[in-house]
């Protein structure tokens, strides 16, 4: 295997994925915490916001992990988490019955109780309240010991807080996938809600913090945020958003700890810095703080990988910022998985015997795999999607005004349909403005990062989601036969 | 009956030539096997200078079907005012044929046919044009770029002055001398040339200018004049590069305009006339080969002017084209880039080298201002990139060129430079110690230009 080689199949392995089965946790080592995601990690961040795949569900998961907690606190020093801090999972992807009540438990406990119980019952459970309230052994019991006995619990909630404040110990409780805890929207609204102000609640407690994990557009439904002290826990949300630095150190701190390309990528960094070079790879390895955020040193580094051009000269960009330019989305954001997946692709299509890592055509080809993959995800998260893309794929050409949309959606009635589905089914996050017609629903679009909405009317679609549904893009040049 | 315009000739012309050639093409599909004379040349169009129009075939007129010609020739009548003459033009009226028929200046042109009464937009017909212009030829003259020696060349250009170009090509040229360039700059704005009094103090400006060469080599002198035509610029004192200068008109002139007037003629050659373009382009080179740049800064003349178009479409390898946001901005670029889009083998060669500059960026309310200013670039730029169809995406050499609208690399994409009072009337030769700018304030202002231009250079960092 030659060093190309060696550094394609370590790209292969680096950005294979971020997502991880139960039981088998992402090495810590493959972990990146970028310089500005401290903040919402902090135990003061309650409201932490991110799109799908900026990392809510890993935080979600790598916080809860003794050991990557520990790798955490040892490698990224912006991270300020006080000594004697516990964290546990109050709500998330899955089933954990001692830990949370699933959908089937939260539907049926909304049905007969205030949803304000049910997360008080949550937090009486990871705090270790004690007394009476410890003696009850279904979640069914402990929220009617609630309603029935609220000074008993706020005694007890305040002698557990005592406690941890006594054992010099801090306690966080994280909550994320809002969209799980329940089948439909009716019932997720006050759920989700009432898990807010519960959050809010217990920042007047010494040592008991909540973190809830969700996306800007749940952050955006008056069903779910209209409460007096929302504007509190909107003051002092946290993002998950994702730089184009962060992106890169994300890669070079995955890549520098495989097999294959991990000590070729160490000694590149060293030779950059001007550092004596490696014969044997560090393990683990820790992306050193220059190339966390210096754009250009990141540049020089990629540009060993994938080249200095894509194309013959510069002329057609470069290969550091024209893939992030084209995996963008209307909301001007890169997803890492989006952006993994793309060098992934790159890496597994080009030519054994290529001088380089990844070429032009591979990331142009990784763009495009990309693009499929974002667009797969959309319809997961908001199934309506598929109902109003389908018309418009492989016959729009962008940038288009939109009453071309409109005739083309008039053609199949697939506005009237998307409402007649949601009259007769319950569809999960249906577009909020569907009542105002083609206008509403490009609205909905614009506000998932879908399109652009340029003045004089005209719809933009970004390479991100272009690429998959086959529209064309406008131009002036017809090419001569 | 409403009278025929200049744009309804060419569209009614196209008509008749394109139909022409669509009826030879089924009649030589539908003639029977061993037909003698079954291929019939293709209806081409020459536009003389004043507009007037005619048919022109390259073949014998025995060799022409009488049907085929009778038919031409009402198309000819149809043209009113605008023919050029009641017969069709064949190979036996020229003296020299083959300079006519294989003149670099043919360009396969598409003519939309305009809208019917109904509004509907009408089919585009593509036809062989020759259009014999006084000026503007040499917007449509592309060479293919870089096939000349290492350096770099970068156009400047406005369509009207007072956007800081010069300013901006002052600033540039300080930063890559700064970065260890040699760098030549030649003042092409003959007509107001204005380069020299900001880059060179007056005892320092070169004996000889750009005019002088254009005359002297007229006469076969102007080899011996180059030497005598650059000058070193105090811009590059202090620093690790070099800034040399070619200017317009050299030092103690006082027959500026007598000899202006000549510039423009065409010179006999050898191979024929040498046209203005084609000199302008061995002057270039010459001076080249003498300085050895590695980056060759060229103030180009503003407005649609041939000068413009020689720098533009026959020099650069780069075309800096500035703008602010306004109406008048707008519709002048739109102009120039339809002329191109017209020609889709010129439109192929020029494009990639444009690069669209925001020049006197405000500081209130950049944002905004600069997020309309991106959407009036990227529709204008548009016009000028291939339409992709809907379907599959293809990756690699087959891609159609039509960079996406956040593609920071595209031609659209402005280079940002913001307005600064300190470089209204700025005087770029004054130290920072008797009020000329730091490094630094040069950096913030014109840093992006600099990066971009040193970018483009080619060959290896020193």
């Amino acid at each position: 295997m030659n060093a190309a080689q060696g550094l394609r199949q370590g790209l292969i392995e680096a950005t294979r994925t971020l997502d991880e089965t139960h039981g088998n946790p992402t090495r810590p080592e493959l972990i990146y915490l970028p310089p500005s995601h401290a903040r919402a990690l902090d135990l003061e961040a309650t409201l932490v916001e991110g799109i799908r795949g900026a990392g809510k569900s890993f935080w979600w998961r790598q916080l809860a992990q003794p050991t990557h907690q520990k790798f955490l606190q040892t490698h990224f020093r912006e991270l300020r988490w006080p000594a004697g801090l516990k964290v546990s999972q109050g709500f998330g992807a899955g089933l954990a019955p001692d830990l949370w009540p699933d959908a089937d438990t939260l539907a049926r406990l909304a049905g007969q109780f205030a949803p304000r119980s049910i997360w008080r019952a949550v937090i009486g459970v990871h705090a270790g309240l004690g007394g009476d309230f410890a003696a009850q052994g279904r979640w069914l019991d402990r929220v009617a010991w609630i309603e029935a006995q609220p000074e008993a619990f706020a005694r007890a909630l305040d002698a557990a807080d005592q406690a941890l404040a006594d054992g010099g110990q801090h306690l966080l409780v994280l909550f994320d996938a809002l969209d799980r805890l329940a089948d439909d929207w009716a019932q997720i609204h006050p759920l989700a809600k009432s898990l807010l102000q519960v959050a809010l609640d217990m920042r007047s407690t010494r040592r008991i913090r909540c973190k809830v994990f969700a996306r800007p557009d749940s952050l955006q439904e008056p069903r779910i945020t209209s409460f007096p002290d929302f504007s509190k826990l909107l003051a002092g949300k946290a993002s998950l958003e994702w730089r184009r630095a962060d992106l890169y150190a994300l890669l070079f701190q995955r890549l520098g700890n495989t097999a294959d390309a991990g000590l070729t990528l160490q000694q590149w960094v060293a030779d950059l810095q001007q550092q004596p070079v490696p014969t044997v790879a560090a393990q683990p390895w820790q992306v050193p703080g220059r190339l966390r955020t210096d754009e250009a040193l990141q540049e020089q580094l990629f540009e060993r990988l994938a080249g200095k051009a894509m194309g013959s000269s510069t002329k057609r960009g470069k290969p550091y910022s024209w893939l992030i330019n084209h995996l963008v989305d209307g909301l001007g954001q890169v997803s890492p998985r989006s952006f993994l997946a793309a060098l992934g692709a790159a890496a597994a299509e080009a030519e054994a015997d290529a001088p380089l890592a990844i070429d032009y055509r591979g990331i142009q080809g990784g763009v495009q795999r990309a693009s499929t993959i974002r667009a797969s995800e959309i319809v997961e998260d908001y199934p309506w999607v598929r109902l109003v893309m389908a018309p418009l794929e492989g016959r729009l050409t962008v940038p288009c005004k939109a009453s071309e949309i409109d005739s083309l959606w008039q053609a199949d009635d697939t506005l009237g349909l998307l409402d007649s589905r949601l009259q007769r089914e319950d569809v999960k996050l249906p577009p909020a403005h569907l009542d105002q017609g083609t206008k509403g629903v490009l609205i909905d679009l614009e506000s998932l990062g879908m399109v652009k909405r340029i003045e004089d009317d005209r719809v933009q679609v970004p390479d991100a989601y272009r690429i998959a549904y086959g529209m064309g893009r406008r131009g002036g040049v017809t090419p001569l036969k | 009956m409403t009278p025929l315009h200049f744009s309804d000739a060419l569209r009614l012309a196209a008509r008749t030539a394109s139909d022409a050639n669509a009826a030879a093409v089924i009649a030589a599909l539908t003639a029977p096997a061993g037909t003698a004379g079954a291929v019939v040349p293709e209806v081409r169009l020459i536009r003389d200078v004043h507009g007037r129009l005619r048919f022109a075939v390259d073949v014998e007129h025995k060799n022409y079907p009488a049907a085929h010609r009778a038919a031409l020739e009402a198309g000819q009548a149809a043209l009113g005012p605008w023919s050029g003459g009641a017969t069709v033009l064949f190979r036996d009226q020229f003296s020299n044929p083959a300079a006519v028929f294989a003149s670099p200046d043919w360009h396969a042109t598409r003519v939309p046919q305009g809208y019917s009464a109904d509004d509907e937009p009408q089919d585009v017909r593509t036809v062989l044009l020759l259009d014999r212009q006084i000026t503007g030829q040499d917007w449509l003259r592309t060479p293919v770029a870089g096939g000349h020696g290492p350096a770099h060349r970068v156009v400047f250009f406005g369509l009207k002055g007072g956007v800081g170009r010069s300013t901006a090509l002052a600033m540039a040229a300080w930063g890559l001398a700064h970065q260890g360039r040699k760098v030549l700059l030649v003042d092409f704005d003959l007509e107001s040339p204005g380069l020299s009094s900001l880059v060179l103090p007056a005892e320092r400006v070169p004996e000889f200018g750009l005019v002088d060469w254009l005359v002297e080599d007229a006469v076969g002198q102007g080899a011996a004049l180059l030497p005598r035509m650059v000058a070193n610029s105090p811009l590059s004192d202090g620093t690790t590069g070099t800034v040399r200068v070619a200017t317009a008109m050299g030092r103690d002139e006082r027959d500026y305009l007598p000899k202006l007037a000549r510039a423009y003629a065409d010179v006999p050659g050898p191979a024929g006339p040498k046209p203005l373009g084609a000199r302008l382009r061995e002057l270039l080179e010459q001076l080249e080969v003498q300085e050895k740049p590695d980056l060759v800064l060229i103030d180009s003349r503003a407005g649609l002017h041939d000068l413009a178009a020689v720098a533009i479409t026959g020099l650069a390898d780069s075309a800096l084209l500035f703008a602010t946001d306004s109406a008048q901005t707008w519709a002048g670029y739109r102009q120039l880039f339809a002329h191109w889009q017209r020609r889709p083998d010129v439109v192929s060669h020029v494009r990639e080298r444009l690069q669209i500059v925001r020049a006197l960026q405000p500081v209130k309310g950049r944002a905004e201002s600069l997020k309309h200013f991106k959407q009036q670039a990227y529709q204008l730029f548009t016009g000028l990139y291939d339409t992709i169809p809907p379907g599959v995406a293809v990756a690699g050499a087959a891609m159609p060129y039509n960079p996406a609208e956040t593609d920071e690399a595209a031609p659209h994409s402005p280079i940002q430079i913001g307005w600064s009072e300190q470089f209204q009337e700025f005087d770029p030769r004054l130290r920072p110690e008797d009020g000329g700018a730091t490094p630094e304030e040069i950096e913030a202002v014109f840093g992006r230009l600099i990066k971009w231009v040193d970018d483009r250079r080619q060959g290896p960092t020193p």
